[in-house]
């Protein structure tokens, strides 16, 4: 995981809220269509600008005072990616 | 002026000034204020305004506050998927469109899209899309409000059709940025002129309306659209003094289309609703006079707050000529069966609302 290229998924808009962000996914209309995203997870998605890979993210965290467990940062992602609001490929550059 | 009042101003102009004097509401000074923001999809604004801390609520109403934002991103989220899917599906049928109002401003005139709300989805089409466009987004599950006008009326003088996609959310199809006279003057190839930016929403990207044509149009929207206004206002506002929108250029475009008076009007609406700072832009409006027929279609403008469609059937007919006046009045005489049924319409009623059209517009002609 820690070497995979995270990103979000490209078919999704969103908006960040006070304490969470809204997904949804363009042409979806299934009950799938849509999610809020809390914590960690809505960190990651905002944090997901640009494609990165897990320890880039922690890095990103630490950079702004955050620090989380490795292996919580990592089920969060994972479970973006199960819910294919993101995606995971390749090596980082 | 209430503090109410003097709140709501300071919300409809947050971030657009600086130093501005802190406002604390009571409890019901807040609760007026979160009725006036939901009233006119402000929530966004209201939100940064706290986090500005210009205006401050009691506590207990904050919550009340961000649940209001919530359910107005929401909304936007799901207006703005409707449109990226529409532009999708008609852009892959080889039409070109792009967003209007909501969904473009959040994206290009303020500084994150939370701070723009919207309710629905406007599309820019070029015109004699309709029927077309309509087609296309029907096979992907979209369904019409009501049945429409013939189609060859529909593809020459139909302002804009709502659809519904799957999930119900409205999506307004435009080939006119305006009702009557001063959305048949404007044509696509003015609106289009200039370089035009890019939206990304989801994986599409298409190009917007360039910067000043999107002041005119919130221009047109604000001036000649039924109803209250205040986010539209903020646009212009946006538009001017942030994205620093070529006013002249609008201007330009807007000579072109007999339509400097709209301009002027919504220039100084926004400049006097939201207390704005002297700039040339205004002073150019306070001395804009307009035409004839552009005051006679402002004053229709004014009468479709009471009159509805009649006043503007009777402004799009001082755009158009002998021939296309009968063409237009036909159309609307004779509807397809299912547009009168659906509508609860016989033939006479109808052919007698056109006749009475016709007759204004003669009386109009013998007059001016």
């Amino acid at each position: 995981m820690s070497d995979r290229v995270v990103q979000r998924a490209r078919e999704v808009v969103w908006r960040q809220a006070h304490d969470r962000v809204l997904l949804r996914r363009v042409g979806d209309h299934s009950d799938r269509a849509q999610a809020d995203l809390h914590g960690l997870a809505a960190l990651a998605w905002v944090a997901m600008d640009e494609p990165m890979t897990s320890e880039q993210f922690i890095a990103v965290l630490a950079g702004a005072d955050l620090v989380f467990d490795p292996d919580e940062i990592a089920a969060a992602l994972w479970l973006l990616i199960d819910e294919q609001w993101m995606t995971s490929s390749g090596e980082a550059s | 002026m209430t503090a109410h009042d003097e709140a709501a101003k300071r919300v409809a102009r947050v971030g657009l000034r600086h130093a501005e004097e802190v406002i604390t509401l009571d409890v019901v000074g807040a609760e007026q204020l979160l009725a006036w923001a939901a009233r006119e999809r402000v929530a966004g604004l209201l939100a940064a305004a706290l986090d500005e801390g210009t205006i401050v609520i009691p506590d207990e109403q904050v919550e009340a506050v961000q649940h209001l934002q919530l359910g107005a991103l929401r909304t936007a989220l799901a207006a703005e998927a409707a449109a990226a899917e529409a532009i999708g599906l008609l852009t892959q049928a080889g039409i070109r469109c792009t967003v209007l109002k909501g969904v473009a401003s959040a994206h290009l005139d303020h500084q994150h899209p939370e701070l723009r709300s919207f309710n629905d989805a406007d599309v820019l089409l070029p015109r004699g899309a309709t029927p077309t466009a309509v087609s296309v987004l029907e096979r992907a599950g979209y369904r019409r409000q009501e049945p429409g006008l013939a189609p060859w009326w529909e593809r020459r003088y139909a302002r804009a059709v709502v659809v519904h996609d799957p999930d119900g959310l409205e999506v307004d199809l435009h080939t006119r940025i305006a009702t009557g006279y001063f959305g048949e003057r404007l044509t696509a190839d003015l609106l289009f002129r200039g370089v035009s930016p890019t939206i990304v929403l989801g994986d599409l990207q298409f190009d917007a309306l360039a910067d000043p044509s999107r002041l005119l149009s919130s221009c047109y929207a604000a001036v000649l659209s039924r109803g209250s206004h205040v986010r539209l206002l903020r646009d212009i506002a946006q538009q001017l003094l942030v994205t620093g929108c070529d006013w002249r250029e609008a201007a330009a475009i807007a000579t072109e289309a007999d339509g400097e008076a709209v301009l002027a009007r919504g220039l100084l609406r926004a400049q006097d609703a939201l207390d704005l700072a002297p700039h040339d832009a205004f002073e150019w409006a306070g001395e804009v006079t307009p035409s004839a027929r552009a005051a006679r279609a402002l004053e229709l403008s004014i009468a479709g707050e009471s009159e509805g469609f009649r006043a503007d059937a009777r402004s799009t007919l001082l755009a158009l000529g002998t021939v296309d006046r009968a063409r237009y009045l036909a159309g609307l005489a004779l509807p397809p069966s299912a547009n009168r049924r659906a509508r609860g319409l016989t033939i006479t009623h109808r052919v007698r609302a056109a006749r009475s059209l016709a007759a204004s517009a003669v009386s109009r002609r013998r007059d001016g």
